[in-house]
């Protein structure tokens, strides 16, 4: 089994089978870019992500290794959230950081599965909370003005969705 | 009378005081709550962009717009052009005056507002609106507005981006024109993009109307004619005319009687110009409707995907036969009320491999057996919305429908109160999970077990699923009872319909108080048991229709607390109605809105237990509430009055008629909710706290 060496921004290095590494866009054209074959003693290294998150990164991806491969959005479908699968839902059983961090990384390493379930997650925790909870979870500051906020909240009224 | 008076403005001063300690607390609440946002902690707030966009894409609009209000890069998220697409900012009775709320707000809006429904608006002052948001308008509907023709030119004029036109009510269009040649020609150039055009209720519409909308909208390839008396000539002479300089219509729509005996054959005899892909004839009760129809179908079968035929009256099974066999690419079909067509007609429908909607809804004639032969004889994973209203079906059908149709997002049963039952409610928590919208009004054979899945034991299930599928695929119909899934107290065949009236009356007022027990009683039971066994709840629960927004349970009087204690958590629910639940009190009410707090209509009325507490349950939980029902609900006082002025800041119609111990003049007591539209307390007075009144 064919394995490379995946290094974190804090120098842990991983070495990971390539068919898992490849779930990651960036990781498959950074090798196909720079024609690393497999075998070299060379090591990738991941800037953007650190030990922690790699390795449950690693770990959902070794899960997810023989689904198949993700359909590019499309607007007009419509979007489910009830549909995490169980070890997902598990597997995303952390704190709101590490939640942020995967995010992240999913979206730097280009992982669609693991970004759409995470932003699923993200979804889940936001629906029926009023903006002072929604700030509440995701330990957001009110950045508006009295008068600004006002102003939306106000519009708001005023929208309907039909 | 004095007093009253003295006590109305008491209660608005203290209503005021409440505001404004709210408003301060909003403010006080600030430093704390900075505070609280832990300096190192994760930065939601900085996601990038397009990340938030896919976050936001996954929920609700009413989701999205209570997110945009966190903080402002959420804002500018929630205001991404394409969630704008279906939202409508919806006037309603106010001055179209820059100095009042809401335009004074409006014009300093930094958002655009692509869908604008203005009802019943007073345009005395134009003002800056239109100039500075006009651009960037799509579409525009007036209803009921009592609009000068300079104003809507005035309007029109600046609507450069303008798709859509609609026009509701308008008594003074029919007999003013736009005379000034120079005038029509710069809307012409202005509307150039105007596709569709919607007029409705135009008593005295004239070809010379039509005429000049259609000059002064080029591109206008769908044209809707609702309740307008249009001497059907003229869209002859429009199509002759003009079918070299206009835009073939692609969408043609004459609602009632609009059309005269002669509009078929008119329309057929325009092919091959006319290529419709959109055909609404509704309302007709033309003699000879069924052959001119046949020809005009035959002429555009190969364009035809959208044919809504709601009451005609005359519309018969050959004609449908007809249909299934010509137009193979229909996607949508309407047919409401058309009540001869049979189950004989009906059984075709499965032909129909592309159909998406099917409404064949209170087509009398039509029963169970035109549904297990036709659209649920077997798998179909293209339909998505059916509508079998107040017909006469079976349990079988409706069982058959949940196992071959998996991929329903809407689902209308109501009125189908002979074959609904516990099991088909349970088959359709199993199986249909992609329902968004589920009708069962007047479901009265449907108890809490139904909704909980409490006590319907799996392997129960198992048998009557495989059951409903050999039921789907035999013919044979005879003693099936005894193979019939056990059922606790609704048997699954029916007797005969005397015996079953008066059965069915004693179930309503001996069983809900029987089976409430049971499941109480199962209830603790299970309860006991650890609760991590989730094997224990043998049966499916509404909770598993996770995108239902809209739920309607009206009427079913037999589901009692039990249904709502247990497992009714619907996150994305925006409109509910349990009016006529009569079993329903406080502690179930209760549950409901704690736990789908996402609701924005609410129908409780005739629920008789409910009391003031319930009602300040209701407001203090239903945060995003804007219609709420509580005709009937005789036990609200005037202090449920002052929980609505306290909470419900976003409350657009209230009724309360036939509330008796209720002020006699609510809307003194309402004054400070600047939303309130419509609000109801006697049969036939509607308060409207705006300028105009309009008598209902």
């Amino acid at each position: 089994m064919p394995t490379i060496k995946l290094q974190s921004s804090d120098g842990e290095v991983f070495d990971t089978d390539v068919q898992i590494a490849k779930c990651s866009g960036t990781i498959k054209t950074m090798l196909e870019d720079l024609g690393m074959d497999e075998g070299d003693d060379e090591v990738v290294p991941l800037p953007n992500v650190n030990s922690a998150i790699l390795r449950k990164v690693l770990q959902w991806a070794t899960f997810h290794k023989d689904d198949p491969i993700p359909v590019e959005d499309d607007d007009s479908k419509e979007k489910r959230t009830d549909d995490i699968s169980s070890w997902d839902a598990d597997f995303l059983k952390v704190d709101q950081g590490t939640l942020f961090e995967l995010i992240l990384a999913a979206n730097y390493l280009d992982i669609k599965g693991l970004l759409d379930v995470t932003c699923k997650t993200v979804a889940n925790m936001i629906k029926g909370k009023t903006p002072e909870e929604i700030r509440k979870t995701f330990n957001i500051k009110n950045d508006f003005t009295p008068a600004e906020e006002e102003q939306v909240r106000k519009e708001n009224e005023w929208c309907e969705e039909k | 009378m004095a007093l009253q008076a003295d006590q109305a403005s008491a209660s608005t001063t203290s209503i005021e005081k409440v505001e404004n300690d709210e408003s301060d607390l909003r403010s006080s609440d600030l430093a704390p709550h900075d505070a609280n946002v832990e300096e190192f902690g994760p930065r939601y707030a900085d996601l990038p962009m397009e990340i938030l966009i896919k976050i936001f894409s996954y929920l609700t609009s009413s989701d999205r717009r209570e997110a945009g209000l966190a903080c402002r890069r959420w804002c500018e998220a929630a205001h991404h052009a394409p969630f704008l697409d279906g939202l409508w900012l919806v006037l309603e009775r106010i001055h179209f005056d820059e100095s009042e709320l809401p335009m004074r707000l409006l014009l300093h809006s930094p958002h655009h507002f692509p869908n604008i429904e203005l009802r019943g608006v007073d345009f005395e002052q134009l003002g800056n609106f239109f100039p500075q948001f006009g651009p960037h308008i799509r579409r525009i509907a007036f209803v009921d507005c009592n609009l000068q023709l300079r104003t809507l030119y005035d309007i029109l004029s600046h609507l450069s981006g303008l798709r859509s036109l609609s026009i509701r009510y308008y008594r003074n269009l029919s007999f003013v024109r736009f005379e000034n040649p120079t005038e029509r020609a710069a809307l012409r150039q202005t509307l150039s993009s105007v596709t569709e055009l919607s007029l409705v209720n135009f008593r005295h519409f004239t070809d010379a109307i039509l005429d000049q909308l259609v000059e002064i909208m080029p591109s206008l390839c769908s044209l809707r004619l609702e309740s307008c008396l249009v001497p059907f000539q003229y869209n002859k002479q429009m199509i002759d005319e003009r079918k070299l300089c206009i835009g073939m219509p692609r969408v043609f729509v004459c609602c009632r009687r609009t059309t005269q005996d002669r509009s078929l054959e008119v329309l057929a005899s325009m092919a091959p110009e006319l290529q419709l892909k959109r055909l609404e004839l509704t309302h007709t009760k033309m003699r000879h409707q069924g052959p001119m129809l046949g020809t005009l179908l035959r002429t555009q079968a190969n364009h035809l995907q959208h044919l809504n035929l709601s009451h005609s009256y005359q519309l018969t099974d050959s004609c449908l036969v007809q249909i299934c066999q010509e137009l193979p690419g229909l996607r949508v079909l309407k047919m409401r009320g058309c009540r001869t067509i049979s189950n004989q007609g009906v059984r075709e429908l499965s032909q129909l491999t592309q159909l998406e909607v099917l409404d064949i809804s209170n087509c009398k004639a039509i029963n169970g057996e035109g549904i297990l032969d036709g659209i649920a004889s077997k798998k179909n994973d293209v339909l998505r919305e059916l509508y079998i209203r107040e017909l006469n079906l079976t349990e079988r059908s409706i069982i058959a429908i949940t196992e071959t149709l998996g991929e329903l997002r809407v689902l209308d049963i109501g009125y189908c109160f002979q074959g609904m039952s516990d099991l088909c409610m349970q088959l359709i928590c199993r199986n249909l999970v992609r329902l968004t919208q589920l009708a069962l009004d007047s479901c009265t054979k449907m108890w809490d077990v139904g909704l909980t899945g409490l006590g319907m034991v799996q392997h129960v299930h198992m048998v009557a699923v495989r059951n409903g599928i050999q039921y789907a695929q035999q013919e044979a119909a005879a003693s099936e009872a005894e193979e019939a899934p056990p059922e606790p107290t609704v048997p699954l065949t029916l007797p005969f319909r005397n015996s079953l009236r008066s059965r069915a009356e004693q179930e309503i007022v001996n069983a809900p108080k029987r089976q409430r027990m049971e499941v109480m009683q199962q209830k603790e039971s299970l309860s006991q048991q650890a609760s991590s066994s989730t094997a224990a709840f043998s049966g499916y629960s509404i909770e598993r229709l996770q995108q239902l927004r809209v739920l309607n349970l009206a009427g079913c009087n037999s589901l009692t607390d039990v249904s709502l204690l247990f497992n009714f958590r619907l996150v994305e629910l925006r409109e509910l109605s349990l009016a006529r639940c009569k079993q329903l009190t406080h502690e179930g009410i209760q549950a409901v809105v704690r736990r789908c707090s996402a609701i924005e209509q609410l129908d409780l009325s005739e629920c008789c237990n409910i009391k003031d507490e319930t009602v300040l349950q209701v407001v203090i939980h239903l945060r995003r509430l804007r219609v709420l029902s509580l005709r009937g609900c005789y036990q609200l006082t005037d202090y449920s009055l002052d929980h609505f002025a306290c909470h419900c800041h976003r409350l657009r119609v209230l009724d309360v008629r036939d509330c008796k111990q209720m002020d006699g003049e609510p809307a003194r007591r309402l004054v400070n909710l600047k939303q309130l539209t419509t609000l109801r307390k006697s049969e036939h007075k509607v308060e409207r706290k705006c300028p105009r009144v309009r008598r209902e």
